[in-house]
């Protein structure tokens, strides 16, 4: 038996990112396997106003999980200002959990690593990676802000092109102080190994690195699409957030360039995108010029809910991720196999690796829109191809194995911590 | 407090009606006295029976809060009033007199009198107390009320300025006094007079000043200024602005002539000078500001450029700094290629003048070259600026300064400064910013600058001490004391505490933070709270009271220290990787003779910021040894970088000494400006005693120093701090430092001839 803490930059309940739902996820499936599992997660406005005199709120009538009121942190340094820990000490004193697993530290502050530890000797403390926050200052995407190309790696002249108003000195000040306080994790959890290599690179010792690849909700297989007489495997489909760094606007772009020949018109994009009134208005605008002067086969879908993945994933035939970011391990591709998708996606980051090329999916080269119009009309054009991909998607992690590699993990670290212990007390 | 309130605006009712009564928000207000005031107004002549009105009514408590509409009663029914329905109170019924003045001059005197009245009847009804007995009894001694006192001001600590109009001619003034409720104060008026143009008469306008106790007028409760004429008769100028917390009101003097400046100036100093009872020079610093702002706003009493036949005889002063009681310093230049100036005088605002040719350094002005000479045709390598350190006997002098040109044709011209600053920092500043551009040298000029610059230092280390705040329970008997100041960017007590926290061996030691901006004082407050609250690291919080620089900071933090060692670092420096101090003191035990032991510093991209430091002579004719930084910029790996060595010099942003020795040594030496040359100077101190300054490469930190901004005219002080810093070093040490670079280059040379291992003892 033992006592977890999650903790979390946000709550699904408010927040449905994919960080927030995997963390949420795993809290569930613990507790409901009988361990004492805790869910602490930041929340702030519009969802929340503080009480007077303490960060904390209750979670509607569940015992096990708490909201922790947090705003204005310094983005920069990921620093929090919370003048007294005090409150927060209690906590984690009186729930005394043997691991505290970190989803994020994002809108929270590096400075809780070292609460916990201070108030958890013992602790084995875990933190999941999602995106490279902790290395890059560009909201963790590594795309250059002046060109938008991705990063070459980490220094600090090279951050200094991206965010002049930052100097140099700043930014290795930021790396430092992210480092001395990741000190007190014992290990990262990565669901990419993309991503770890990233990390190494940065600094972090390849031992300190664990990679559980994220945990799924397995859903029935939605079988293939009904196809007509003289039709091909030509629907494709973009499922995901609108943002600048999903790609979205390469592929529209390569649908613009096939709608001029005869055989690319025969190729169709469904867009199921979500959170597009969140993004800067620039890109609005973007999104919807691209759209008008696309004279292509493009349906624009509302957002989704995971329930209905089955049911859209019916009349597409090819998913699509066109991220011009690294991505971490992206939610897409796992539903896409779990349906027998095949992807084409970015040559680039977790996107490359999760897909094979010409094993479960197709690369195109990433950014390019040019590119990606080859590679679509060679899919919609290879029907064996089509049918080898799909017949090649490999299975997905479950939860339930997400959850057997995790108390793995735990237990193997609170070993080691005891070992550490007792090799000092002996 | 019940208050009397003024109705003002314009009716066309007519004379005819009476004015019965006024009702307010609605309510009829039946037993209110009115005393209606009516008058003519000339913006009023289209307006058939237009007319001016004023109702004087004593405040009924409902009205508080609201906005009273005041509807007035006549025999022919009810007429809202719809102008000016804002009621005017006694504070702020002054500027409402001066507006309507402007409409009406003489209905202004009688509304003067007609509100006095007003104001007599209300005390009858005890319906106000807003002026009290003693008051009252003038008030009602008042013969007349004519023109207005439009402000009242402390000048200098026991000078007030006064400035009113009135139709009263000066000559029928017998005495002026100052009354309140329990006090008078005959007052002995110098007076000038104010020509302007928003009174009746232009020539009614008066400008006066008289000493006179602040605490003294303090004390009195409703003030007001009376004039007790020639004929028995009182006349006050309406007004309540005996209130002398105000400032000078500069906006009226900017239209006065330059020389009524002066002389009101230098009128106010005879005057202040006169009333001291205290010996003079005690508490020259301690004026009053309204002093402060007198000088500025009279600053334009005398300019500080000449320019005379036709540009062909130029002076500026462009600086005049009092550095001490009895030394003035002051910079300028003077163009004048036909050499008419015979001779140049200093002459303080009391009237003393020092003759100061022979004083004089002259010094190359490029500026002035290119844009006076050569626009004059004059190309030539005359050095038209000047600098001087005047000896002075106890003046005037820090109330600004003349300098007095007498030409030989017998004419005489002054141009002049009236500010100066006490505070030690920016005059030092503002003195080296006075310097001319470097290779420029002359040894006199640096002599110079010595003496200003070295008399106003204030022991700044005794002086600017002000508390220490625990944080935590620090150490007691630590072996080892980390003093770091703390200069603006306060942030970085949070990277370095962040840091500490997570390296064992730093357990035990004293942690001090000198605080040497202290503007930042609550600011660093707070973060040192939030720091040691997240952290949990002990340590000591040292406030100044004025900002002091490297050496006298890092001299009171080490004054506060506990530890048998003291560790000085700087704030922008950041251990690489924990065990750091471990490393540095296992140095300082095991080198013998080491006195200072410092480490590797990496820029933020990992070149070398330090690895120890050596001196090198100058080519330039002043031949000054400079401060060398070895491998700085090459990769940390440069292998000559990474042997342990005994080095000239230790940089104090990171450096370990014993306590003791430090004491013994006397601490960082204050007379270096601006932090720069303190550590060099020690390695040097050291160095006579026979002890080394040791490098330890092992020892590596960051040291996240930003890159050095372009020379502007702002920073130009800065460079000038350095170039006297590394004068000072060469003047004080230029032998002993000869020595220690013949050594570093002997064991240098042995070592390539491989005559055995270098000597580690410099």
């Amino acid at each position: 038996m033992m006592k977890i803490l999650f903790i979390s930059h946000g709550h699904p309940a408010f927040v449905p990112g994919g960080g927030e739902i995997a963390a949420y996820e795993l809290f569930q499936g613990f507790q409901s396997a009988g361990e004492d599992t805790h869910f602490l997660a930041r929340t702030g406005p519009p969802h929340h106003r503080p009480h007077g005199g303490t960060p904390f709120l209750a979670c509607g009538n569940n015992s096990r999980e708490y909201f922790f009121y947090s705003r204005d942190i310094d983005h920069f340094l990921q620093s929090s200002r919370v003048t007294d820990w005090g409150l927060l000490r209690e906590f984690l004193e009186s729930v005394r959990p043997d691991v505290v697993h970190f989803q994020h530290t994002a809108h929270l502050g590096m400075e809780w690593l070292e609460i916990c530890r201070q108030c958890l000797p013992n602790a084995a403390i875990i933190y999941t990676l999602h995106e490279y926050l902790p290395i890059c200052n560009h909201a963790g995407q590594m795309i250059r802000t002046y060109d938008r190309q991705v990063c070459e790696g980490w220094s600090p002249a090279n951050c200094h092109l991206c965010f002049p108003e930052h100097t140099p000195q700043d930014f290795r000040l930021r790396e430092l102080f992210i480092k001395t306080h990741f000190r007190n994790v014992d290990t990262f959890v990565s669901p990419s190994r993309f991503l770890m290599n990233r990390y190494v690179e940065w600094g972090i010792p390849e031992s300190a690195l664990h990679f559980i690849e994220n945990g799924r909700k397995i859903q029935p297989e939605a079988p293939p699409r009904l196809l007509p007489p003289d039709e091909g495997r030509a629907n494709f489909g973009y499922l995901g957030q609108l943002n600048p760094f999903k790609g979205v606007l390469v592929l529209i772009e390569a649908m613009r360039l096939l709608a001029r020949s005869s055989e690319g018109r025969r190729i169709r994009l469904f867009i199921h995108g979500s959170n597009l009134e969140t993004q800067p208005p620039e890109f609005q605008e973007q999104y919807a010029a691209a759209l008008e002067a696309c004279e292509g086969n493009v349906t624009v879908r509302p957002a989704y809910t995971i329930d209905e993945m089955p049911h859209l994933m019916q009349q597409i035939d090819w998913v699509v991720a066109p991220s011009i970011w690294y991505e971490n391990a992206p939610l897409v591709v796992q539903e896409a196999y779990m349906h027998k998708r095949p992807v084409i996606s970015s040559d680039i980051g977790g996107m490359a690796e999760k897909v094979v090329d010409g094993v479960t999916g197709l690369h195109f080269r990433s950014g390019s829109s040019e590119d990606l119009a080859r590679v679509l009309l060679h899919a919609a054009g290879s029907p064996q191809l089509w049918e080898s991909l799909r017949a090649a998607a490999p299975p997905v992690f479950s939860i339930e194995q997400s959850m057997t590699a995790h108390r793995e993990l735990y237990e193997q670290i609170l070993r080691r911590r005891l070992e550490g212990v007792l090799a000092v007390s002996g | 407090m019940e208050r009397l309130y003024v109705f003002e605006g314009w009716t066309n009712i007519g004379a005819a009606a009476q004015i019965h009564g006024i009702s307010v928000n609605r309510q009829q207000c039946p037993g209110l006295p009115i005393a209606p005031f009516r008058y003519e107004r000339g913006d009023l002549k289209d307006i058939e029976n237009g007319e001016g009105l004023v109702l004087i009514v004593k405040a009924v408590p409902e009205w508080s809060g609201s906005e009273p509409e005041v509807l007035l009663q006549t025999g022919e029914g009810e007429f809202r009033w719809p102008w000016s329905c804002e009621p005017a109170m006694h504070e702020n019924i002054q500027p409402r007199l001066r507006a309507w003045c402007e409409w009406n001059p003489d209905a202004n005197r009688r509304l003067y009198q007609h509100l006095f009245e007003a104001v007599a009847s209300a005390e009858q009804l005890k319906a106000d107390v807003l002026f009290e007995a003693n008051r009252m009894l003038w008030w009602k001694s008042v013969t007349r009320i004519e023109g207005c006192l439009d402000s009242c001001c402390w000048v200098a600590s026991r000078v007030l300025l006064l400035r009113w109009w009135s139709p009263v001619p000066l000559s029928r003034i017998r005495q002026a006094v100052i009354t309140g409720n329990n006090d008078t104060i005959p007052l002995s008026l110098h007076t000038t007079i104010d020509i302007r143009s928003d009174i009746p008469d232009p020539s009614w306008g008066h400008v006066g000043i008289a000493s006179a106790d602040q605490s003294r007028l303090a004390a009195l409760h409703e003030p007001v200024l009376l004039f007790l004429l020639d004929d028995g008769s009182v006349s006050a100028p309406a007004g309540n602005a005996i209130r002398p917390r105000g400032t000078l009101d500069a906006a009226h003097f900017r239209h006065w002539h330059t020389e009524a400046k002066r002389e009101l100036l230098e009128a106010i100093f005879r005057l202040e000078k006169a009333s001291q009872d205290t010996p003079a020079g005690s508490d020259m610093a301690s004026l009053p500001v309204p002093a402060e702002s007198a000088v500025e706003v009279l600053d334009e009493a005398c300019p500080n450029h000449l320019s005379r036949f036709d540009g062909a005889l130029q002076m500026v002063l462009d600086h005049f700094q009092v550095v001490r009681s009895d030394l003035v310093f002051l910079a300028g230049w003077l163009f004048d290629p036909k050499n008419s100036v015979a001779s140049l005088a200093l002459r303080g605002v009391d009237g003393r003048s020092i003759e100061i040719d022979p004083l004089l350094i002259r010094i190359p002005r490029p500026d002035v070259t290119e844009n006076v000479a050569v626009p004059h045709g004059i190309h030539s390598s005359e050095r038209y600026g000047f600098l001087a350190a005047v000896p002075t006997e106890y003046g005037y002098w820090d109330r600004g300064a003349r300098l007095a040109a007498r030409l030989r044709s017998g004419e005489s011209y002054e141009i002049g400064r009236n500010r100066t600053t006490w505070d030690a920092l920016e005059t030092r500043r503002a003195l080296l910013a006075c310097m001319p551009e470097q290779p420029y040298f002359d040894q006199r000029l640096m002599k110079l600058m010595q003496r200003a610059l070295s008399d106003c230092r204030d022991d700044a280390s005794r002086r600017a001490f002000a508390r220490v705040i625990e944080y935590g329970e620090t150490p007691r008997r630590p072996a080892t004391s980390i003093i770091v100041t703390l200069h603006r960017r306060i942030d970085f007590l949070r990277h370095q505490m962040a840091h500490f926290v997570g390296d064992t061996t730093l357990a035990g030691s004293e942690f001090v933070y000198v605080l040497d901006s202290p503007e930042m004082e609550r600011e660093f407050a707070a973060l040192a709270m939030q720091v040691f609250d997240t952290y949990r690291v002990p340590f000591r919080g040292v406030f100044l009271r004025k900002n002091s620089g490297f050496g006298p900071a890092n001299n009171i933090g080490a004054g506060l220290a506990h530890g048998r060692n003291l560790l000085f670092m700087n704030s922008d420096v950041f251990p690489c990787r924990p065990g750091w101090l471990p490393a540095m003191t296992a140095a300082q035990r095991s080198v013998p003779h080491v006195g200072l032991v410092g480490g590797k510093l990496l820029y933020e991209d990992g070149s070398l910021q330090h690895a120890g430091m050596y001196f090198s002579r100058s080519s330039n004719p002043d031949g000054l040894w400079w401060n060398w930084h070895y491998y700085k910029g090459l990769p940390s790996v440069f292998e000559p970088a990474n042997q342990a060595r005994a080095v000239p010099a230790i940089t104090g942003a990171l450096v370990l000494i014993d306590r003791a020795l430090f004491e013994d040594l006397g601490g960082w030496d204050e007379s270096y400006l601006e932090g720069d040359f303190e550590d060099s100077d020690l390695s040097i101190r050291l160095y006579q005693r026979g002890l080394c300054s040791w490098y330890q490469p092992s020892v590596e930190l960051w040291h996240l120093e930003r890159q050095s901004q372009a020379p502007t005219f702002e920073n130009a002080w800065r460079r000038n701090a350095t170039y006297y810093n590394c004068w000072v070093q060469t003047e004080r040490w230029s032998g002993v430092i000869e020595e220690i670079m013949r050594r570093v280059h002997g064991s240098e040379e042995a070592e390539h001839q491989g005559r055995g291992a270098a000597s580690t003892h410099l």
